[in-house]
């Protein structure tokens, strides 16, 4: 009896309590719902149908999708996307890596050292991109300058589309800070009795990097590839400002959502916009489901 | 200690964002790509907040008897004369206008890239219901918004109010009407020409009052022109598609090429004068080096870097728009403005875009709107807006403010017989479709004659869509 009375006690207070925390997240929910749960629900809608904003068009079946895999510059775009993430997101996480490693030594005046490489994340993308257009400028460049005293002729870097994917990728590792970050508080974490133990073991630096650092860095490895790969498919604001949205030269720079936002916003096909959104979506779901079943096979907890 | 980092990082981090806001250049009358043009937005947009401040207090004095009818106007001229002869003209009408009305006068950015001339802004206004009484948009968009519903066609509202656009040019008349309504009413417009530079036509023993009339001159000229410096280029005579040449109607119609057939309704892209004028600037590369040519002439830069400006370019088709520019980074610069030349001799003929007042679909006020209208197309107003920026769309005005001009006279007479983009509801598309088939082109990436009917089918096959 007493028992019982004790847990319908114990129980009015967790309703209480959940009843409390629903509200004061309620302001949170609500916002979701609203600016996130809705437009993502009537996209879907949307993305069958010949909606320009200025005007709620017609209900078209599957036509979107079935002009979409008639378009050319679809399919060039999402080449264009694929060939730059893997490219771009291999060569950030092992650059990651490695500049987490230096500086994760413990000389005077690391501290500076750590703020010069995450300071570029800093700078908006939009100003990246305006200096990187002067640095690789094929007439008058920094970059080409300094090549030119090793006697290499001059670069058309976002000039000819052999060199323009290859330039963004550059650009982008420029912005890895993050990545360092978080590598540096990876690195930080694992503790340092396996290197005492390694050590006596008689083993040297790199081996230690191998086989300690390495295979307990993979969670935040695996973070990173995640984060990486999603933000690389949706990569818009760099080759945006730096081809005035043109992608040019050849689109050889117009990205997957490049050309959603200006079939959106450009052409006033919003409903077309909507339909290529749902195909990057499942695209992203599929690639990130593939990285999330392998982790099982190589990323390790401590 | 970390901390102190964070802060030390996000201190830089808006100094960093205060600099790249720093630089300002925006010119919204040329449809040309303009890099910097999202950079001056914040500067403007606080300017256009104090003199509408100034305006306001100045409305409250008056407004005190009698209530006013305000209307909400957008426009898109960043900082510059642009935006203080917009406001001249709108603090004249507030003071003056006998139908008490207040003009709400806001300067709206552009959509960041100079390419896409959407007013991302004034489309999520229409959408919801609540759009400014009166938008100003290139005309050339002008269509767009109206096969969409989404801006009132004006006739009957002109009629009733003595507002015609009778006295305009045929462009800016033509700019305004879609499928036989007038949905805009012409505010100004640009117009394009050679520009040539005289220094460099001595030095290279031609005559600098004798500027090249056909393309066959105009080839010839820009060989005589251009300087190697072993395998670079020092100077070049011409890159046709630089600057107002790269919109492939300019050299279309240069060559007596037609891009639309209006009674048909039908875009005509792959008509032979518009192949051949694209087939010219191919070969014109080919013979000026090919690849290293088109890569040369990607790399160009603007303002202090133009290579127009700086004297490494001879010869250039660029707009009025650009003598601002001329005389703020190189003023010293000896330079004439000449017809382009066309194939035919005598036969030149230049395009003019501009800039017109749409109505929004349920905007309110809609008679005071038209009040307001019809003063900035009249003298009064448009004689404080006609600037070496821009032209008034009246000829009568035109030729009061430049008759006399020698140098200007070169604009009078293409403006009376200027090409204006076809009005057709897929104009951006059309525009930016055009830019992709001149830079495939240029790379070799297919002949001018499939890119063009190619995309002429595309084109006429989405245009169809809208009948």
């Amino acid at each position: 009896m007493k028992e019982k009375q004790i847990k319908e006690y114990k129980g009015g207070i967790e309703a209480r309590k959940a009843r409390m925390g629903l509200i004061f997240t309620l302001p949170w929910i609500v916002g979701l719902i609203i600016f996130y749960g809705y437009p993502l629900v009537s996209s879907i809608y949307y993305s069958f149908t010949s909606y320009s904003i200025l005007n709620a068009g017609k209900f078209i079946g599957f036509k979107n999708y079935k002009d979409l895999f008639h378009d050319s510059l679809f399919w060039k775009s999402i080449a264009n996307t694929l060939y730059f993430s893997a490219l771009s997101v291999p060569i950030n996480i092992i650059s990651g890596i490695l500049i987490a490693l230096l500086l994760n030594v413990k000389i005077k005046g690391i501290g500076i050292f750590r703020t010069i490489f995450f300071i570029p994340t800093l700078v908006p993308v939009v100003a990246t991109a305006t200096v990187w257009k002067w640095i690789l400028n094929s007439n008058y460049g920094l970059l080409n300058d300094i090549l030119g005293i090793f006697g290499i002729s001059p670069i058309p870097w976002l000039a000819d589309a052999k060199w323009s994917k290859i330039s963004l990728v550059i650009i982008a590792a420029w912005g890895i800070g993050q990545q360092i970050v978080i590598n540096l508080a990876g690195l930080q974490d694992i503790s340092t009795e396996y290197y005492e133990a390694a050590s006596i073991d008689g083993a040297n630096g790199i081996n230690k990097i191998i086989h300690i650092t390495i295979p307990l860095l993979t969670p935040v490895i695996f973070y990173n590839l995640v984060m990486g790969l999603i933000n690389s498919l949706q990569i818009f604001t760099l080759p945006y400002a730096l081809t005035n949205g043109e992608g040019s030269p050849v689109h050889s720079l117009t990205f997957y959502v490049m050309y959603l936002y200006n079939n959106a916003f450009g052409y006033m096909k919003m409903g077309y916009a909507s339909a290529m959104a749902w195909i990057l979506f499942v695209i992203i779901l599929a690639l990130t489901m593939i990285i999330f079943k392998s982790s099982t096979k190589w990323v390790n907890y401590q | 200690m970390k901390k102190k980092l964070v802060a030390a990082l996000l201190a830089a981090s808006m100094a960093i964002g205060l600099v790249a806001c720093g630089s300002s250049s925006s010119s919204s009358s040329s449809s040309e790509s303009n890099a910097s043009a999202s950079s001056g937005t914040s500067e403007a947009a606080a300017l256009t907040e104090s003199t509408s401040s100034v305006a306001d207090s100045a409305a409250m004095e008056e407004s005190s008897d009698s209530e006013k009818t305000e209307i909400t106007v957008w426009h898109t001229w960043g900082a510059g004369p642009g935006l203080d002869a917009i406001n001249e003209a709108v603090e004249e009408y507030n003071a003056t206008n006998d139908k008490n009305v207040y003009v709400n006068i806001n300067y709206i950015a552009n959509q960041a890239s100079g390419n896409t001339q959407t007013m991302d802004k004034l489309m999520a206004a229409v959408a919801s219901g609540n759009p400014p009484e009166v938008a100003l948009l290139d005309n050339f968009q002008v269509a767009s918004w109206a096969a969409q519903g989404a801006i009132e066609p004006l006739d009957d509202l002109m009629q009733q109010n003595g507002l015609s656009i009778e006295g305009c040019y045929d462009w800016a008349k033509t700019g305004s009407i879609y499928k036989g309504d007038t949905y805009s009413i012409p505010y100004n417009g640009d117009c394009r020409a050679l520009f040539y530079n005289k220094d460099l036509f001595t030095a290279a023993g031609l005559d600098p009052d004798d500027p090249p009339e056909t393309i066959e001159e105009l080839e010839d000229y820009a060989k005589k022109l251009t300087i190697m410096d072993g395998d670079n280029y020092k100077q070049t005579g011409l890159v046709p598609w630089y600057k107002a040449g790269k919109p492939i109607y300019t050299w279309g119609w240069a060559f007596g090429g037609n891009f639309y057939d209006e009674s048909t309704n039908t875009l005509t892209l792959d008509d032979p004068g518009v192949v051949e004028a694209l087939q010219w600037e191919v070969d014109f590369a080919n013979e000026m080096g090919g690849e290293k040519f088109v890569n040369y002439a990607s790399g160009l830069g603007s303002d202090a870097e133009d290579p127009f400006v700086n004297g490494t370019l001879a010869m250039v088709i660029r707009g009025q728009f650009d003598i601002a520019n001329m005389k703020e980074y190189n003023p010293d610069l000896n330079y004439g403005m000449a017809p382009i030349p066309s194939k035919e001799a005598g036969k030149s003929v230049s395009w003019c875009g501009g800039w017109g007042w749409t109505i929004p679909k349920g905007a309110k006020n809609q008679e005071a709107s038209i009040d307001f209208l019809k003063f900035m197309l009249s003298k009064d107003a448009q004689t404080k807006l006609i600037s070496t920026n821009s032209f008034s769309p009246v000829v009568e005005f035109n030729e009061e403010m430049y008759g006399n001009d020698e140098t200007m006279k070169v604009y009078m007479d293409a403006l009376e017989t200027a090409q204006v983009r076809p009005q057709v509801p897929v104009g951006q598309e059309l525009w930016d479709g055009l830019n992709t088939v001149l830079d495939s082109a240029l790379h070799g990436e297919g002949t001018p004659e499939d890119l063009l009917t190619d995309l002429n089918t595309s084109m006429n096959e989405k245009l169809q869509e809208y009948n």
